[in-house]
């Protein structure tokens, strides 16, 4: 009967559970999760899945044609629309809401755990309730306080969290009115949270947040939200009953139970990627490059970089593979084979967004100016190519050359537009989505801001898949107008885009990349404003990398302080400098010019301090990474022992590396650069780009030393010796990159860092805590030995680069700051030191015949060893009150 | 990045060269003096091309917004045919060999040439077939779960047998040992994600040990672990499925790579050649 055979085969397909179909275990992938129950009517989920982690699900008219529905009992009624459901025993599934499959457990091992429910949940203190009038304007600094109510009505009130850790006895926003995060938020309502008619909690609207970076906890066993009110927030509340009618929950939303009418609900944008294997709420430690050139930059391609390194080869390098860089024979190959002894976990490209249009055009035959003379003369190549087309930066106002791009610039844009397709695609290829989580590829290129040839640099790394087109200094000359373009065509403008901006080599500003100032803004309101755009935009700052040290220099002015011997490190200018004073110079690009205290992280990070005093917010709250700035395409590279140098034929000789410098002065004084450390959850873009924007990174120059720092006023003196150091230290206080919490009855902050030498590298010598505060108005600095032995005695014998005395293998010490004032701001960090071993230079001139060796292998002012370190991110302190 | 050093270091030397008038007197003398043995009297004579002068006018105009005067373009097409005279005569002079810029380049167009557009993409079987031969660089690796307690700094061997006895009789793994920050516990791991943490003594060890039982102590680079590997997947060759974009993408670059190959040998078939025995060299032939 082959009717019937037919029909049969035909059932068989409808009934079978479609392949595609599989439960999400990303909690992020979810608009509501539900741990007992879910029961809604008129539901509208625009972006993200529904689950009820073990119970039922009962909806009717669900609109969430999107969404995969996934609970053990499901049932629907009325007209609903999903992609697919997944449940045990379901009811009510037709052809615009399917049954996909079966229902295999629970969605998540542990919700509470996943959503980072704090166990134990922190204590209010019913003795400091917050009461903000109808029509008044409250900001509120981080702290613990009593019941918040937020008056509403026709002249509602407005509370705006300025950032940080907030614990709350209960929330009420009343009719109207609004709770605004203004910096990355943590909310911990102890009782019941109410959302009033029309009330709004999310982040400020004028600021650069997404709803993701305000992150609320609710331990009470209510929480409703009226009509028309808006929770724009990250809410984990596993033990509460959530209801909400005629509401908007923009955001990842985990409740107990749920009752929801007419509400709307959507998840924020999630790229497909397999939940990770490896993946650890007390965080792992993953090490990257994110400053990384390939033959797309204009300099890399006049430095012959072009034989092969691509995007895709600089992420096949990352990962292990080999690439053949400098010199060339004669057929145009590389000579010189390198591959990482250990791949990254994940790394950059970050090609400079001016000129890739022009390259592009310049090298293209058959493009519209491919036969004019100026592409002939790039072409040409080498130094002079460089410079024909890096001059254009230097230029007031920065214009591109209209004999390669036209009077009105359209060929190169075009051109660029390609590029940036190629620079997304090769990301995309090498980025791990499977669940072994091997490798992350960000979309990113460098801005390069070059005002008066003074380098004003910054890398731009995209969170996502979704992204502008780049922003380049020809049509922002400030950085300022970078951010501004930033937050409109990403953060503000398309959908699920996300960016931050990595400001890098302040050491050749003259003073101008961390300088006080905000254009164009006449009162202190707007300052806040700029400064608030600049923290939200540039979480973190790379400390070192190719051309030398950012961390601190002595001698300059503005810093009351003994000198820190340990800031004499890869300097890229020597002593004696003209010191800038408070005032900004020109021509730091290529090491002329006057160097100022704020080129340098620790000067930036005490102006930081005080611009806080002033205005609330803090615009330098820098986190720190290092990374390499190769512009051969070799991220990683960073080994002294074998390094080849970074900029192609230009430094692609030991005679070439170890010389006064061609292209650019500098020569033997260049570095190998370092790596970015990050803790994070597991090794993908949402968690590495997470732990960049609260900061919980820290630089390496080059070796990977694992380092956690810690601080708290209840964390114990002998956390050193609990083999559960890290939870406790996460449920008492702060990790790297964050700010102190309220103080409480302890008179001092407790600091805990505990740091593991490279498995591969040279034992540890000692850790230091680097305090800086502002006292009576003056910025002063102090540092701290906290473990290990400076006085360890540890040598390396220099002709033979062999190392001789004793060293660590893990340092481990906790330091509690005797002189801590509570009316003083301060910010601390931590240095580990490597016992010292041969610098770079030291290896590439004991290779050499002594009769070849240039004057540079004997110059005395040339460091013959170098102590490998690693920088964390800081943990500041801000007086509370200042409003 | 590297932009505008305004002056290039290297370029002083050769600017002092330009600067001595009696060498370029003599370098130009006996350059003439050269070309005019070796130029044929044909070769002097210039047409400029139409499609030249074509290029030209829009080149001006892409530069400055308006097409040339009749004047300017009298001007582009004199500068074009003073460059054409120089070209010839350097050609003549044989300028260009030995210079190993032009060789590059001209190599470079020579392989470009021979490249040609991306390969179509190629059937499964020979993928598959691609596949086998590199099926080491596709391969998924054995992974583990494994939780681990460190001894301490400076815990020696039998401290830490005794603190795996412990373990083996049910002590909470969080409790014991000193605190080891990189973490504890670590999920589906390669030998090469395990020696980015541990070293690779650890991984290789860490691989090899039983699974459900507590066992160690196992040596890193920080002294002694207890090991609990609660989980292994061996590893397995690859399947196309799950490499085919990877494999697509290689082959078409090997492609690339064996027509450029293929061209050169085609080319090179074309040619007798000979090396010259200089005197100093010991394997000379003439092929």
């Amino acid at each position: 009967m082959p009717l019937g055979r037919a029909t049969l085969v035909l059932l068989a397909v409808l009934a079978a559970p479609a392949s595609a179909a599989t439960v999400d275990r990303r909690l992020d992938a979810y608009a509501l999760l539900a741990t007992e129950s879910l029961r809604a009517r008129a539901l509208r989920v625009e972006r993200g899945d529904v689950a009820v982690d073990a119970g039922a699900l009962l909806a009717s008219e669900l609109d969430a044609p999107g969404s995969q529905v996934v609970a053990r009992a499901v049932r629907l009624r009325g007209a609903s629309r999903c992609a697919a459901v997944i449940g045990d025993a379901v009811a009510g599934t037709g052809p615009s809401c399917p049954l996909a499959a079966r229902a295999a457990g629970a969605v998540l091992p542990d919700v509470a755990d996943a959503c980072g429910y704090p166990a134990p949940f922190p204590a209010c203190d019913r003795a400091r309730p917050v009461t903000v009038a109808a029509g008044a304007l409250r900001a509120l600094a981080p702290g613990v306080y009593g019941a918040i109510t937020v008056r509403g009505g026709r002249r509602a009130g407005v509370l705006a969290l300025t950032g940080g850790r907030y614990v709350f006895c209960g929330l009420r926003v009343l009719r109207g009115a609004r709770v605004l995060a203004r910096a990355p938020v943590e909310v911990d309502v102890a009782g019941e949270a109410l959302l009033d008619r029309g009330a709004v909690v999310g982040p400020a609207e004028d600021v650069a947040l997404e709803a993701g970076d305000v992150r609320l906890f609710a331990g009470g066993a209510r929480l409703r939200v009226a009509p028309r009110a808006q929770l724009r927030a990250r809410l984990c509340a596993p033990h509460a009953a959530l209801t909400a009618d005629g509401a908007t929950l923009a955001g990842v939303v985990v409740a107990r139970r749920m009752r929801l009418v007419r509400a709307l609900a959507t998840a924020p944008y999630l790229e497909p990627h397999a939940a990770c294997a490896q993946h650890d709420r007390l965080r792992n430690v993953y090490f990257g490059d994110l400053h990384v050139h390939t033959a797309l930059s204009f300099d890399a391609y006049a430095f012959d970089v072009r034989t092969r390194t691509t995007p895709e080869q600089a992420y096949r390098f990352a990962r292990g593979e080999p690439v053949a860089l400098p010199p060339l024979d004669a057929n145009g190959a590389g000579t010189q084979i390198v591959r990482l002894a250990r791949p990254l976990d994940f790394t950059a490209v970050t090609d400079h967004s001016e000129f890739l249009g022009e390259v592009e055009t310049c090298v293209t035959p058959g493009s519209p100016t491919y036969a004019s003379a100026s592409c002939q003369s790039y072409r040409a190549g080498s130094n002079a190519a460089a410079t024909q087309l890096g001059v254009r930066l230097a230029l007031t106002p920065p214009s591109r050359d209209p004999a390669i791009c036209g009077a009105d610039g359209h060929v190169c844009l075009q051109a660029a537009g390609a590029v940036w397709q190629r620079v997304q695609e090769a990301a995309e290829q090498a980025y791990d989505r499977s669940a072994a989580c091997a490798f992350t590829t960000f979309i990113a290129y460098e801005y390069t801001g070059t005002q008066a040839v003074s380098t004003l640099h910054r890398n731009v790394i995209f969170r996502t898949d979704r992204v502008p087109a780049p922003t380049t200094f020809f049509e922002q000359p400030t950085p300022q107008g970078l951010w501004a373009e930033l937050r409109s065509t990403c953060i503000a403008g398309l959908d699920g885009c996300d960016v931050l901006a990595i400001p890098h080599n302040s050491n050749e500003s003259n003073g101008k990349m961390f300088l006080v100032e905000y254009p164009g803004a006449s009162d202190v309101d707007q300052q806040r404003t700029a400064a608030e755009l600049r923290a939200a935009m540039e979480p973190v700052v790379e400390i070192y990398q190719h051309k030398g040290d950012s961390e601190c220099m002595n001698g300059l002015s503005g810093v009351i302080g003994a000198p820190d011997e340990l800031c004499d490190f890869e300097k890229r200018r020597r002593p004696p400098v003209p010191d800038c004073g408070g005032g900004t110079g020109a021509g730091g690009t290529i090491t002329a010019g006057c160097v100022s205290r704020l080129d340098f992280v620790r000067g930036a990070l005490l102006a930081g301090l005080s611009e806080a005093a002033r205005l609330g917010v803090n615009p330098y709250r820098l986190g720190i990474v290092a990374s390499t700035d190769t512009h051969n395409g070799t991220p990683g590279k960073t080994d002294e022992a074998t390094w080849v140098g970074h900029r192609g034929t230009d430094d692609d000789t030991p005679a070439f590396r170890l010389g006064p410098g061609q292209f650019y002065p500098g020569g033997i004084l260049f570095s190998p650069g370092g790596l970015a450390g990050v803790w994070a959850e597991e090794n993908s873009r949402p968690a590495i780009f997470d732990a960049l924007r609260r900061r919980e990174v820290f630089g390496t120059s080059g070796p990977r030393i694992a380092v956690r720092f810690f601080g708290g006023f209840g964390l114990s003196a002998g956390l050193c010796k609990a083999p559960d150091l890290v939870a406790r230290a996460y449920a008492r206080g702060v990790p790297m990159g964050g700010a102190l919490p309220p103080r409480g009855r302890a008179a001092a902050p407790t600091f805990v860092v505990s740091a593991l030498r490279d498995p591969e590298g040279a034992p540890l010598q000692h850790v230091q805590i680097i305090k800086g505060w502002i006292e009576n108005g003056a910025a002063h600095e102090q540092v701290f030995e906290v473990a290990g032995d400076a006085a360890n005695g540890a040598s390396v014998d220099a002709p033979t680069c062999t190392p001789r005395g004793p060293g660590a293998d893990a340092l481990c010490g906790t330091w509690t700051d005797r002189a801590f004032r509570a009316d003083q701001p301060a910010f601390y960090y931590a240095r580990v030191l490597e016992n010292p071993t041969c610098r770079w230079s030291t290896y590439q001139c004991n290779a050499l015949a002594p009769a070849d060796r240039p004057p540079s292998c004997s110059d005395p002012s040339v460091p013959k060893t170098i102590q490998e370190r690693a920088w964390t991110s800081p943990i500041w302190y801000q007086p509370a009150a200042w409003r | 990045m590297d932009v505008a050093d305004l002056v290039p270091a290297g370029s002083v030397a050769m600017t002092r060269w330009l600067r001595e008038p009696l060498l370029h007197f003599a370098v130009l003398a006996a350059a003439l003096l050269a070309v005019e043995r070796r130029l044929a009297p044909e070769a002097r004579r210039i047409v400029v091309p139409a499609e030249v002068v074509r290029g030209l006018r829009q080149d001006h105009l892409r530069r400055t917004g308006m097409p040339p005067t009749p004047a300017e373009e009298a001007g582009l097409v004199e500068r074009w045919v003073d460059d054409e005279v120089l070209v010839r005569e350097a050609l003549a002079l044989g300028l260009d060999r030995g210079d190993v810029i032009v060789r590059r380049r001209l190599v470079q167009k020579m392989e470009i040439l021979a490249e040609g557009p991306d390969a179509p993409a190629p059937s499964d079987a020979v993928l598959a077939e691609y596949l086998a031969r590199h099926a080491e660089r596709y391969a998924t690796p054995a992974r583990v779960s494994l939780t681990q307690v460190w001894a301490g700094p400076g815990v020696d061997a039998a401290a830490a047998r005794a603190l795996r006895a412990r373990l083996a009789a049910g002590t909470d793994p969080a409790a014991v040992g000193a605190p080891f920050v990189a973490g504890r516990s670590f999920a589906r791991r390669s030998e090469q994600e395990l020696a980015d943490v541990f070293g690779a003594d650890f991984a290789a060890a860490a691989m090899g040990l039983p699974v459900g039982e507590w066992a160690g102590p196992v040596r890193s680079s920080y002294g002694f672990h207890l090991v609990l590997v609660r989980e292994r997947q061996p590893g397995y060759p690859p399947v196309l499925d799950e490499v085919r974009a990877a494999v697509t993408r290689d082959w078409q670059e090997e492609e690339r790579a064996a027509r450029v190959r293929a061209a050169r040998a085609a080319l090179r078939a074309r040619y007798a050649v000979a090396v010259e025995d200089d005197g100093e060299s010991g394997q000379v032939a003439a092929r």
